[in-house]
């Protein structure tokens, strides 16, 4: 008889209502949540696909044109209004130069879009894995804020470029405010 | 556009040294293999590992059978299930993006940077030539538009490999480390 041998462990009933507490909650989250958290997975991979950077870059690439061309609209308006012939070489060397700001625009926005994009996709895999080890997931940018972002680059390199093209602007008579004020203070696309 | 860029590339690495022409090629137009990889395959989609929970499973076993405890391993074998089938093949997927330089997308970036300052200069050429033409003047691309065009690529690609570079610290130092130390802490606690 010695030894002791005290009766077997009993479980507190607490403990099985807090494992089938647990439990019920989980069944709530399988059912209702992972459906959501696969979702999310799946638009985050598709981020990787190349729809989402033929529809984010042709949007940035035509935004930045927008501006150009508005800007340039307005300086070829004042610069004609004033008798300047379009075949001198002055209007021409400037107006070519303009061009190829704008081009320079437009594809190296277009590219930083596409690189942001790509970003965009790792990000969302990273929250996806911060899910999977329990940590808190950070606010995601929208499309919309990234793409504004991408448009205000946009706008303060044309401001600059309508601005080093001085010499249109005193031929023209107008000044980068004019250029500014029509065609390069949208900020949105 | 292209056309006039690749026949001053081509001038351009004609004058090079061929070893140093073949090495200024490949740092700037890479092999495009891998270049458009589409969306990656998402293996979890479509599972739940709660599905078979049954909550009340244990509820008639003597308090002697630890019924709570039965039930509260299911729970941690369906969480493992769960994570082993939706997330680790992320955390695997996001783990072999990353090379000895920076990400396996860079080849992407480096084509669509070279494909939108390429087009955009066509593009934009385009309209100058036809806006010159309402004024019934010809229009003929001058070498500086080449040059600029040129310039504005390398300016794009360097770029794109340094955001490629940072990207690879930030996966490295942001997503991925918190992996490891939670594996390892993980295995210490077990």
């Amino acid at each position: 008889m010695g030894g002791g041998g005290g009766s077997d462990p009993k479980e507190q009933e607490s403990k099985m209502a807090l494992a089938e507490q647990a439990a019920i909650s989980l069944q709530r989250y399988g059912a209702t949540f992972v459906p959501l958290e696969n979702m999310y997975i799946q638009d985050t991979l598709n981020q990787f696909g190349n729809d989402a950077y033929v529809d984010s870059m042709g949007r940035a690439s035509t935004g930045t044109s927008a501006i150009y061309e508005e800007g340039l609209g307005e300086l070829n308006r004042g610069a004609f209004a004033r008798g300047l012939d379009p075949s001198s070489g002055a209007y021409q060397n400037e107006s070519g130069a303009l061009r190829d700001a704008q081009a320079r625009g437009m594809g190296l926005n277009a590219a930083s879009t596409g690189i942001a994009n790509t970003d965009q996709a790792y990000k969302g895999l990273g929250n996806v894995v911060r899910m999977g080890q329990g940590l808190a997931t950070e606010a995601m940018d929208g499309n919309i804020n990234r793409m504004n972002n991408q448009m205000d680059v946009a706008n303060a390199t044309a401001k600059r470029d309508f601005a080093r093209s001085s010499s249109i602007q005193n031929i023209a008579g107008t000044g980068v405010g004019i250029a500014a004020g029509y065609g390069l203070n949208k900020g949105t696309v | 556009m292209g056309d006039l860029i690749d026949d001053e590339m081509r001038d351009f690495f004609a004058s090079l040294n061929p070893q140093v022409s073949q090495e200024v090629q490949d740092f700037y137009f890479p092999n495009q293999e891998g270049d458009n990889r589409g969306v990656p395959t998402y293996s979890g989609q479509g599972t739940n590992a709660y599905s078979n929970i049954s909550p009340y499973r244990y509820s008639g076993l003597a308090p002697e059978d630890m019924g709570g405890d039965k039930l509260y391993a299911d729970l941690i074998r369906a969480q493992t299930q769960d994570y082993m089938t939706r997330f680790a093949p992320v955390e695997n997927f996001l783990a072999s993006e990353i090379t000895a330089t920076g990400t396996k997308a860079l080849q992407g970036d480096l084509t669509r940077t070279r494909q939108a300052v390429l087009g955009a200069a066509e593009n934009v050429q385009g309209q100058q030539a036809r806006s010159m033409g309402r004024y019934g003047m010809s229009y003929t691309p001058s070498r500086q538009v080449g040059n600029s065009t040129v310039s504005a690529l390398v300016g794009g690609l360097n770029d794109t490999r340094l955001a490629d570079a940072d990207r690879r610290t930030q996966l490295l130092t942001g997503s991925l480390s918190g992996i490891g130390q939670n594996a390892a802490a993980t295995g210490r606690s077990a």
